[in-house]
């Protein structure tokens, strides 16, 4: 994990190194806000490709969201 | 932010490309699992249902001229509540997006290159598909045009070389199945195709108003939906209900079976191009969806700050979206669902709020015309 975010994170220090300057001179406060949310956001979800970690899957939740809708439609066309 | 606009027939290239999708390769066995040697029959119906949709995205679209979903949500949801639904539209944007990426890089890493770790493809892909993005819209849809007459005559030579392979028993008996079976066929060859076509709610403001455009579109929509209909059949024709539901990715099995003559083999890498080449375009669409809808939601000024750090989101996600391709086979009811409530459910409920306020609003003008 820790490899990842080590390796990642270079690699974001770099992109945000070449952006930030660009958006600070502008003076585009909100730009510069959002990107480096989304860059630390990117970094950590990255992060778990480098280390192999393995979370449960977002599309669990989909499919318990619609259990209920599909076993109720399952029981009313008697499958 | 500058404007870009494209032209009718590279939106209607863009249609075709993402009603086909990563449905070249998926369809078959979704739907054979639902209906088995009926599937043909499902997808036949499912034809003139998803260009329904179509026409209801397309007619929607209109209601609100030049306006994305994100002012769509504004407009007739109001601030708070239409920002909190244009952030489950862009979640569920990222998602497919993600999905998209992932389903070439399992099918890289089980069928062509197993020994190549799924995230230097899951990386490879990421970096193309965001590259697409900040070309910008124009430069992806001229990308189509280029790549659509390769794309139809590789999918032509697919067909027309698999029709010696055709026995018509595969097909037999037929009109076996309930109509709930059939029902659920329907529902996953409209879902995938063309109900996730909601996405083009942030491709309608930029593109060029013309006399033909409706025409364009539809005909579009019905290209792609004989696409599919006509790889569900072949799939069946060919492989036979059994090895169609079995084989996750029946089209390449199906490719793989091409042989004229002894001379004319293994045509099936020729063939993974285009469904590289279709998957590329949706799931450049949806992340291009997702990057302009932050744009549009916050207000930003230029949305190309965001390619980096979404890129970055995209290549991570595409490697914990799932665990492997049983568990994205066993979601399949659920995300047909979750399809259909993004479109038609939410955006019939949108249409008809915004109607009823018309109405009203009309009503309220007249009475106060006649008071005056």
């Amino acid at each position: 994990m820790l490899k990842g975010l080590l390796l990642f994170g270079v690699f974001a220090a770099a992109a945000a190194a070449w952006e930030l300057p660009k958006l600070m001179k502008k003076r585009w406060r909100k730009e510069t806000v959002v990107y480096l949310l989304l860059l630390i956001t990117g970094v950590i979800m990255s992060s778990y490709v480098v280390s192999l970690v393995r979370i449960a899957s977002p599309l669990y939740l989909i499919e318990t969201v619609y259990r209920p809708v599909i076993r109720w439609v399952s029981h009313m066309v008697g499958r | 932010m500058e404007k870009q606009v494209i032209g009718t027939r590279q939106f209607a290239i863009l249609v075709l490309f993402f009603i086909i999708g990563d449905m070249l390769w998926f369809l078959p066995s979704f739907m054979v699992e639902a209906v088995e040697q009926d599937a043909w029959i499902s997808a036949l119906i499912g034809v003139p249902v998803g260009m329904l949709a179509a026409w209801f995205l397309f007619h929607f679209a209109n209601q609100f001229p030049n306006m994305s979903l994100v002012e769509i949500n504004w407009t007739v949801l109001g601030k708070w509540l239409g920002s909190a639904l244009t952030i489950i539209y862009l979640l569920s944007f990222f998602t497919v997006s993600v999905v998209q990426i992932r389903q070439v890089s399992d099918f890289i890493t089980s069928q062509m290159m197993t020994e190549t770790p799924l995230r230097a493809i899951n990386m490879l892909m990421t970096i193309i598909v965001m590259i697409g993005v900040w070309s910008g819209l124009q430069t992806f849809a001229r990308t189509g045009e280029i790549f659509i007459m390769l794309f139809a005559f590789m999918f032509l030579l697919l067909i027309i070389l698999l029709m010696p392979q055709i026995k018509v028993d595969n097909i037999l008996p037929m009109m076996r199945h309930s109509f709930s079976s059939f029902a659920q066929g329907v529902v996953y060859f409209v879902s995938y195709s063309f109900l996730e076509m909601y996405v083009f709610l942030m491709i309608f403001p930029y593109v060029k108003r013309s006399s033909h455009l409706f025409r364009d579109y539809m005909l579009s929509a019905l290209l792609g939906g004989v696409a599919i209909f006509l790889i569900v059949t072949t799939s069946l024709l060919v492989l036979g209900p059994f090895l169609s539901r079995f084989h996750l990715f029946a089209t390449y099995i199906l490719a793989k079976k091409i042989s004229i003559g002894g001379f004319l083999d293994r045509l099936e890498a020729i063939l993974v191009v285009n469904f590289i080449l279709s998957t590329y375009f949706k799931a450049t669409l949806f992340a291009y969806g997702f990057v302009m809808g932050i744009t549009r939601l916050l207000k930003l000024k230029d949305y190309r700050i965001l390619i980096v750090p979404v890129g970055f989101m995209i290549f991570g996600y595409s490697y914990i979206v799932y665990p492997n391709l049983v568990v994205l086979n066993n979601v399949t009811p659920a995300w047909s669902l979750w399809d259909m409530t993004h479109n038609p459910i939410i955006l019939l409920l949108i249409y008809i709020i915004h109607k009823l306020r018309s109405t009203n609003r009309n009503r309220h003008k007249s009475e106060s015309s006649e008071e005056a």
